[in-house]
């Protein structure tokens, strides 16, 4: 992503959409299990597997293991310090895309102050 | 590049958005399943409070039907999705909401058949009046809550 070095409050681990996306789904709930968390950011086992475990190392998840009758279950928790990342990273995006809409856009066509009229002649 | 840079922006913050509504939604599936279960409770609760023990009786048997019958529809894909999966979300915040609910419940059930009771003596059962006006407002609460989960998909 272009969006690196953008805003100081922008999170590098959480560039990657994937991870984006495990993230705010456990932002808004306690506890989810993992097959919850895989179909609903649309990934596989084994990719979302190593997702977490990149996000578990950096302290912003945790896992549990436990056991639903006889069938195991693993359920996955965003830390505070991942809440706060989160919130954080979102706040920084909004603010990224609140600067670039302020920003007026410049049609193709019209000169810009640096660059010299005559040039615009050539140009269609 | 300003552009690219919003345009980003927008994509990631589109992922977040998508994603929370993902997650309110799988909670709003799970608390009907709470919300039919603090009924259950509270209907089980207030049976045994009712003067009459054959009506109390035979609330008990309702409830533990009704419940069987949940059981059963957790098993079918359609039922998992209208109640919401067991497990799915392990919400702590969840599990004290059911107990409060439990609870509340099981107060208001007896205290809105004291007042239909007063309000229409001898006028058909009151139980059934008070069943009713705590369904209606539980159905409602549930479908205002639908309707601002769409609003916010929107």
């Amino acid at each position: 992503m272009s969006l690196v070095g953008r805003d100081d409050d922008l999170q590098p681990l959480l560039l990657d959409p994937t991870r984006l996306a495990i993230t705010a789904l456990l932002g808004s709930a306690t506890w989810l299990e993992f097959p919850f968390v895989r179909d609903a950011v649309g990934t596989s086992d084994s990719a979302l597997s190593k997702q977490a475990a990149l996000l578990e190392r950096a302290g912003l998840l945790t896992t549990r293991k436990g056991y639903i009758g006889k069938r195991p279950r693993t359920w996955l928790q965003l830390t505070s310090t991942g809440r706060a990342m989160l919130s954080a990273h979102v706040e920084a995006l909004r603010r990224i895309a609140e600067r670039a809409a302020a920003t007026p856009l410049r049609s193709p066509r019209e000169p810009t102050p640096s660059q010299p009229e005559t040039l615009d002649k050539f140009a269609h | 590049m300003e552009q690219r840079q919003e345009d980003d922006a927008q994509r990631a913050l589109a992922v977040v958005a998508a994603s929370q509504r993902r997650s309110r939604a799988a909670l709003h599936v799970q608390l009907r399943l709470t919300i039919v279960r603090a009924v259950l409770v509270a209907a089980a609760l207030s049976a045994a409070a009712l003067p009459d023990r054959g009506l109390g009786a035979l609330v008990l048997l309702s409830c533990a039907l009704l419940g069987a019958a949940l059981l059963v529809a957790l098993q079918t894909p359609r039922g998992a999705a209208v109640f919401g999966r067991q497990g799915v979300l392990r919400a702590r915040s969840l599990r004290r909401g059911e107990l409060l609910a439990c609870l509340a419940l099981g107060a208001a059930v007896p205290v809105v058949h004291r007042i239909t009771m007063a309000a229409a003596s001898g006028t058909g059962e009151p139980v059934v009046v008070a069943g009713v006006i705590v369904f209606g407002a539980i159905v409602a609460a549930d479908l205002a809550w639908n309707r601002r989960l769409r609003r916010d998909a929107a």
